[in-house]
């Protein structure tokens, strides 16, 4: 119910988070439609061009409508509405520029659609010009939801600082605009992978597929930056901000890492598989579809929960405010965990899932790089699956470390935050290695491409700088 | 707890994990083998 809006701020807040994400996602599927001369794929991008283009409706009206009521808020004090005011005129003169660039997009893609129906196919050429469009509303969007972020969010400005009990705000400021990755973007992934199967084509179910297990990735710096925004936003108190709030927040977050980990996980066994194979499974991608919409339900729950920390004006009728910052999952499992006992047990299993990911890693990077040329990629290509199950066990392991001691990790240790960094450039850079059709194509005794070296390279160098920055946590 | 105690505790959780890792593992690849191009 909470995905129904019952003011203008909540339809705004909605509705104005789709255009930035859906752009970069949209614009990364054409990019391999192009490349893999994919029609379905490049018509889809089109409509979905279009489709983001008639949000500029509910996202001017409901902008106008939010910027109504702010204005005349008695309960903020004057001082505070002066600032707010200024803050809104600002992020209103780029909302405008935004919303004229997205508009002229969506109508180009409209357009573009007509004229490649009307051809029979689509054509290379007059593409360009929503590409450029939606390159440059790209760029305009996020201005406007950075300035837009600055009305409701002035925590952001805070610069109270305990020694050695309080955080950056930048944490805060990160999980804002991350979150906003697995949420918004998992909606796109879901959007083409119906359109996929409903299409059978080929192309856009590995495309989809790439998406849900880029979602999932990001999920984890998602959550780690989301405890730290905890720690941020409570040591020292903010008086608006409730700890029971972000407590409620972070249990359906919990929930939904655990949604994206079997979604994510489900999507890179069909990929690999495929692979292989050179065919999907009708299972594998019944079972993705149906973790997916599981988790987009969990998540939907989560976002929602986590603007009520700071968007009071979004609650509705049906939300009970919480009131015990130590009620729910993720405040039963920290003193769990805090038990040394079941802390090292955890902590070996994350040791084991180092050795995977890490061995199966060099394995296939040192093959791409040249070591092993008698055995064709192919062969080393099915090694993956140990980093795989790896990186699996080292999600769920170091979660529940992170649950034991978050105020360690994200107050205390300096190379938490780059280690963190790192886990996605690896695993992302990991996927090149399974949807790759030049290195796929490497036989035994071949030189891989340039390109995946640089990959490959790049590979075990963030898993290297993982494993580093990992046993540096307990001196640095 | 003692220290044999948590060492057999220590087996146990990454046993568990471990093998339910390696056995998924085994299947997956198992799988591939059969109908591999």
């Amino acid at each position: 119910m909470h995905v129904i809006p019952q003011s203008w701020s909540h339809l705004h807040i909605l509705v104005s988070v789709f255009p930035p994400l859906g752009l970069v996602f949209v614009l990364g599927f054409w990019i391999a439609g192009f490349r893999t001369n994919n029609d379905g794929i490049r018509r889809t991008c089109l409509v979905l061009l279009g489709m983001l283009g008639l949000l500029v409706v509910p996202i001017y009206f409901s902008g106008n409508g939010s910027m109504a009521v702010l204005s005349t808020n008695r309960q903020i004090p004057k001082e505070l509405l002066n600032i707010t005011k200024e803050a809104m005129s600002t992020h209103y003169g780029w909302a405008i520029a935004a919303l004229l660039v997205l508009a002229m997009t969506g109508a180009a893609a409209w357009v573009e659609l007509g004229r490649s129906y009307r051809a029979g196919r689509a054509s290379g050429d007059p593409y360009h010009v929503v590409a450029v469009l939606a390159t440059v509303a790209l760029g305009l969007t996020a201005v406007a939801s950075e300035l837009g972020f600055q009305i409701s969010h002035r925590e952001l400005q805070s610069t109270t600082v305990i020694p050695d009990v309080s955080t950056s705000q930048l944490w805060s400021h990160v999980h804002i605009i991350l979150n906003h990755v697995p949420t918004a973007g998992f909606v796109f992934a879901l959007a083409y992978f119906l359109l996929a199967l409903v299409l059978n084509n080929d192309g856009m179910k590995r495309g989809s597929l790439i998406l849900f297990v880029i979602c999932s990735i990001v999920g984890v710096p998602t959550y780690v930056t989301g405890t730290a925004a905890m720690w941020a936003l409570t040591q020292p108190p903010i008086p608006e901000i409730s700890k029971a709030v972000i407590n409620a927040h972070r249990d359906m977050a919990l929930w939904t890492l655990f949604g994206l980990a079997f979604t994510g996980a489900a999507s890179w066994i069909e990929l690999w598989r495929y692979r292989h194979l050179a065919r999907f499974s009708k299972l594998s991608l019944g079972l993705v579809l149906l973790f997916a919409v599981v988790t987009l339900g969990i998540m939907t729950e989560t976002g929602h929960r986590g603007g009520l920390i700071n968007h009071p004006e979004i609650r509705t009728a049906a939300d009970i405010r919480p009131t015990n910052p130590d009620a729910g999952i993720s405040a039963a499992i920290e003193p769990l965990m805090k038990n040394m006992v079941w802390f090292i047990s955890w902590q070996t299993v994350h040791f084991f899932g180092y050795c995977l990911i890490f061995g199966s890693a060099l394995a296939v990077g040192l093959r791409v790089l040249g070591f092993w040329k008698s055995v064709s990629f192919a062969a080393v290509h099915r090694l993956l699956l140990l980093g795989f199950v790896g990186v699996v066990m080292n999600v769920f392991s170091g979660m529940l470390m992170m649950l034991g001691d978050s105020y360690r990790y994200v107050v205390n240790d300096y190379t938490f935050a780059p280690k963190v960094a790192l886990i996605p450039i690896g695993a992302i850079a990991v996927l090149y290695f399974s949807v790759s059709d030049r290195l796929w194509s490497v036989k035994a005794g071949e030189d891989a491409p340039a390109g995946a070296k640089w990959v490959a390279a790049v590979v075990l160098l963030a898993w290297a700088g993982v494993i580093v920055c990992g046993r540096l946590l307990a001196y640095l | 707890m003692n220290g044999f105690q948590i060492l057999l505790l220590v087996i146990a959780v990454d046993g568990c994990v471990l093998g339910a890792a390696l056995l998924a593992v085994y299947q997956l690849n198992r799988g591939v083998s059969r109908g591999g191009r």
